[in-house]
């Protein structure tokens, strides 16, 4: 074996003499680099399942809670009021028919017209009711006639029953929201989403946040918030375009990772389209301010290709107002006199190019909220 | 730590047991980072090629030979990364007259020991170009062959290279050797004065 240049052994044996002290900062970079793209994800879908379940429960408990309130109330007012009442005969035309079909009516005449109703209620025996006739007295019973008398067993007594199980149930309920059509909710919004350069594609991302929504009459609402939004993405460099703060390589990268820390304020519109029951389909549609808090960009470049700039960290340097457009359908559902749930899919539309690199940066996703109305129970 | 506790550290790391990758992270680090600061100047660059390293070892242990030493594994990729890192910088001279550089001849000559960092010095002085070619060949132990083939350049490039590159080593050596004597000299005559 051919010997060694004494210069090469030399060097060979300092080197090998070398006792670099341990660094642990080298490692907390490592660790970071290593376990970062991973651990936001997760957090992400973590809370997007947490979430889902939470809904799912109340969606399905919830309304079994407010049917076990409104049987025991109403059977608190029955032994209060025991009027013997003949059964409502139940149509023949073999529909799905109420489960308390057969439980009596305590309030309602049969032939009376609305305005005369309240004479009756406290009277003694009434005649049998047909399942079309129970409709119809319902469906003349004016809102007006409920509100003057607002605490009445009348009230009371016609409302409960008929809220469970049949569509002319909401009646006095409807009376109930017109009397506060000008309420205030406040919500707390989760909303995983899809960051990309194309709608309903991209990396998982989220949104976390507080809304505000201002009821201005029956169908339309108006809703403001500020959302925390961590934005990943992956952009082609070719649709980069860096304004104030250019890449100098001497190679042009592939592709560009961004992980973005953003405030989203959004201002949105909301028109209700169908209510049934306690659930509300609506559309929303409205602008989205977006303040970049930290752009962090990984340029990523074709192999053996190094020594070029390799990342680059913004902080509070753009603002985007009103650079985005929201559109979302959503169906909002009561739990309650005050609280109610909201699953909401989405789409963010970019008006403006975002970012530093000025992207056209999209995000689909569905919002999930719980909102809960504000306004002084002293008004209704 | 041992050859066994090594391997149970790399069957962590299959796990993505962070605790292992620590283990194996501190245990190899000096190791790693020698090399790292013998291709790059500066020591921020030598910390990203590290980092860039181990990313590599991590992701890819999978990969690892187990009847190979681990510790010759990291090295090589520590060097080719090394090597990608600074690609962009290697700007090679062709040279194929080879005949003068194979016989220059230090052999008789002995240098004093000199502390790594002085060595590192010295290694630094040298262009991107020649400080690979050593470092591939006098200390990594690559062949000219082999180097040929990791940097896209010729068998007598390569020589050349590394001719240059202990030519210029040599007169570091020997001005660090003639500054010692000076000083030495000099300590000499203080203390007679």
């Amino acid at each position: 074996m051919k010997e060694k240049h004494p210069i090469d052994k030399l060097f060979t044996e300092g080197f090998n003499d070398a006792d670099i002290p341990f660094d642990e900062g080298a490692w907390t970079a490592l660790s970071r680099k290593m376990h970062r793209r991973r651990r936001w994800p997760l957090i992400i879908g973590i809370g997007s399942i947490a979430a889902a379940v939470v809904i799912a429960v109340l969606l399905l408990f919830g309304d079994r809670e407010q049917q076990t309130i409104n049987l025991r109330q109403r059977a608190a007012l029955q032994q209060k009021q025991p009027v013997a009442m003949p059964p409502v005969t139940p149509p023949t035309t073999g529909s799905v028919q109420p489960d308390n079909w057969s439980e009596p009516l305590t309030a309602v005449s049969a032939q009376s017209p609305a305005h005369e109703s309240h004479h009756r209620l406290s009277s003694g025996r009434l005649p049998a009711l047909t399942y079309v006739q129970r409709k119809k007295v319902i469906a003349e019973v004016k809102p007006a006639d409920l509100r003057a008398r607002p605490h009445s067993i009348a009230t009371k007594s016609i409302a409960q029953p008929f809220q469970i199980h049949s569509e002319s149930a909401d009646y006095p309920r409807t009376a109930t929201v017109e009397t506060r059509q000008h309420t205030w909710s406040l919500g707390i919004i989760a909303a995983p989403d899809l960051s990309g350069m194309h709608a309903f594609r991209g990396k998982l991302s989220g949104n976390i946040g507080l809304t505000a929504t201002y009821r201005v009459n029956g169908w339309f609402s108006i809703t403001a918030g500020a959302l925390y939004a961590k934005k990943l993405y992956q952009a082609d460099f070719a649709d980069y375009r860096p304004g104030g703060n250019p890449v100098y390589t001497q190679y042009t990268p592939i592709t560009v990772n961004a992980d973005c820390d953003v405030l989203d304020i959004p201002v949105n519109i909301n028109i209700d389209i169908i209510r049934k029951h306690r659930g509300t389909l609506f559309a929303s549609t409205g602008l989205s301010s977006y303040l970049m808090l930290r752009e962090a960009y990984d340029y990523n470049y074709p192999p053996h290709q190094y020594g070029d700039m390799k990342q680059l960290t913004l902080h509070n340097e753009n603002r985007h107002i009103l650079g985005l457009a929201n559109l979302s359908i959503g169906y909002r559902r009561r739990l309650g006199d005050a609280v109610s749930i909201t699953v909401q899919p989405f789409v963010k539309v970019p008006l403006t190019g975002i970012g530093n690199g000025k992207l056209k940066l999209y995000s689909s996703g569905v919002a999930l909220s719980a909102d809960i109305d504000l306004t002084p129970r002293t008004k209704r | 730590m041992n050859e066994e506790a090594i391997q149970k550290h790399i069957a962590g790391c299959l796990k993505y047991d962070k605790h292992s990758q620590y283990a194996l992270f501190k245990y190899f680090y000096s190791y790693a980072m020698g090399i790292c600061r013998r291709y790059v100047r500066h020591s921020d660059e030598a910390s990203d090629i590290l980092n860039e390293s181990f990313l590599k070892v991590f992701n890819h242990i999978a990969n690892y030979d187990t009847s190979k030493p681990f510790k010759t594994w990291i090295g090589k990729i520590i060097t080719n990364t090394a090597i990608d890192y600074y690609r962009a910088s290697l700007k090679f001279a062709q040279h194929d007259e080879i005949e003068a550089y194979e016989d220059l001849s230090d052999g008789e000559t002995v240098y004093g020991k000199l502390a790594y960092h002085d060595l590192l010095v010295m290694v630094h002085s040298l262009s991107p170009a020649y400080r690979t070619v050593f470092n591939l060949y006098a200390i990594d132990g690559y062949s000219h062959q082999e180097i040929a083939e990791l940097l896209g350049i010729t068998v007598n490039t390569s020589k050349s290279n590394l001719h240059k590159a202990r030519k210029k080593l040599q007169e570091l050596l020997l001005n660090a050797s003639r500054t010692d004597a000076v000083s030495g000299t000099d300590r000499q005559t203080a203390g007679k004065s």
